[in-house]
């Protein structure tokens, strides 16, 4: 018996996805055509590591084939979860490297939340969606820009970037905040 | 999407929850905000994703093609192993192990057959090409033995699937008849959907429903209420037996529903909206 739907070039994300859970070798080597370079660079970006991207990336997209349950639709799309599980390894990666750092505290209520969240990001190219992002990166000041950036590929807490760069807390979250209030806002019709 | 009330403070909390720099006053009153307002966890999910879409902005690596082997290899392999464990742990296999380990032997039985071939044919050169013609029959035979033991393997794997669903309590079988009569026959499609509240899985079994080209699918909406707006509850097309499997994209799908409904879709159709009704569950 075949699952539906069959994963081909033109498929949804969410069909690659469903093929995936159907075990079908074919949709993860779809996923990996349309993301694996876009998950390798975050890896790359964060690791600074040509070797540990490598393995971060095979990591990432085993998981969801052994794993697919841990991707849920409703709660975002595809590359966003391929991209925060990237990071999310990544920087545990980077932590083991320095000293070993408490981890993220993750509010309980956020994962007992249901949602309806479909995002219509799907419904965008990948060379699209880079065009809109760099766009809306454009609208941040270079400084704000850098403190997300910081915030988002080395992992920083606001306190560390706070005194790295020998800013007052406050200062580093106010405005850590407002850029990436902007960014959503801007972004809006993707997420 | 549903968006709660733009409250700044909110906001900031949930900005603030994103990039992990919240105290734990401020993880206190968001949780209370969550508490009260549950669309707020839609807030969350949207900043996450936008939070999320930074590294479109990155210059794209071209990783060595030896990577893509090394998944599509390791996932192959997964596949191979798991193949010849039973879904589940506590579902009885119809057929012994026994039977599975006769499958191995196949190959080695049409070796041994073909070396029984080689060895009359050193014998007598008479016999050649009779033997000959004998060991490619059998091993064509044996083929397509093998093949319909695979055949017959996965259908009852997949059967094994149902089965298990079936026998779940609290498994809910729902009965949709088409809205319209097929052109073809005249006959309205009729399909049995089982789907079980709190499991996202969602199988459908359809008769005379009529089969789809490449851009077009069928997608389930589920309605909770007689006034809610329907939940898009996934996409579909049925395989030759009329079956459908998928996972709902919501917990809502599931969830003792009042009714379901079955549109005609364009592939690239988004999915706030609906196409012509197909197909719909009584209440």
């Amino acid at each position: 018996m075949d699952s539906m739907p069959v994963a081909n070039e033109q498929s949804t994300d969410l069909e690659i996805f469903l093929a995936i859970q159907a075990q079908q070798v074919k949709a993860l080597d779809l996923l990996y055509d349309r993301y694996g370079r876009l998950v390798y660079s975050t890896a790359v970006r964060i690791l600074n590591s040509v070797e540990e991207a490598e393995e971060v990336t095979q990591e990432t997209f085993l998981r969801l084939w052994e794993r697919s349950e841990i991707y849920q639709p409703n709660r975002g799309s595809l590359s966003g979860f391929l991209i925060a599980l990237t990071r999310s390894r990544s920087i545990d990666r980077l932590r083991s490297r320095k000293s070993s750092q408490a981890k993220l505290q993750r509010i309980k209520t956020f994962s007992d939340c249901g949602s309806h969240y479909n995002p219509p990001l799907e419904f965008v190219a990948v060379q699209e969606r880079s065009n809109l992002v760099r766009e809306a990166l454009k609208q941040l000041s270079p400084a704000d820009r850098e403190l997300l950036e910081t915030a988002y590929y080395e992992g920083l807490s606001q306190s560390e970037i706070a005194r790295r760069d020998g800013i007052p807390l406050g200062t580093v979250k106010s405005r850590a905040r407002q850029a990436l209030k902007k960014l959503r806002a801007v972004l809006d019709p993707l997420v | 999407m549903i968006r709660p009330n733009d409250d700044t403070n909110q906001t900031d909390l949930v900005a603030g929850y994103i990039l992990n720099d919240l105290s734990p006053d401020e993880v206190d009153r968001l949780d209370r905000a969550l508490a009260e307002v549950p669309a707020l966890s839609g807030e969350i999910e949207s900043f996450q994703e936008a939070f999320s879409l930074l590294p479109y902005d990155l210059p794209l690596l071209e990783p060595s093609a030896r990577l893509r082997e090394k998944i599509i290899s390791a996932a192959s392999h997964s596949l191979a192993d798991t193949s010849v464990k039973p879904l589940h742990a506590n579902v009885v296999p119809l057929a012994s192990p026994r039977r599975h380990n006769w499958k191995r032997w196949i190959p080695a039985i049409g070796t041994g057959i073909a070396a029984v071939a080689v060895a009359a044919l050193g014998l007598n050169q008479i016999q050649l090409s009779q033997q000959s013609q004998q060991t490619i029959a059998l091993q064509q035979q044996l083929e397509a033995t093998n093949t319909e033991l695979k055949r017959l393997r996965s259908e009852l794997e997949a059967n094994q699937g149902t089965l298990v669903r079936l026998s779940q309590p609290h498994t809910q079988v729902y009965a949709l008849v088409g809205a319209t009569s097929n052109p073809k026959n005249n006959r309205r499609a009729t399909a049995r959907l089982l789907a079980k509240s709190g499991d996202p899985n969602v199988t459908l079994f359809a008769q005379d429903l009529p089969k789809l080209p490449n851009n077009q699918v069928y997608r389930l909406w589920s309605v909770a209420t007689p006034t809610a707006t329907p939940t898009y509850c996934g996409q579909f097309r049925q395989d030759g037996s009329g079956t459908a499997q998928w996972v709902a994209p919501s917990a809502a799908c599931t969830k003792n529903p009042l009714k379901f409904l079955i549109t005609l879709d364009a592939l690239t159709d988004p999915v706030t909206s609906a196409g012509p009704l197909v197909m719909r569950s009584s209440t």
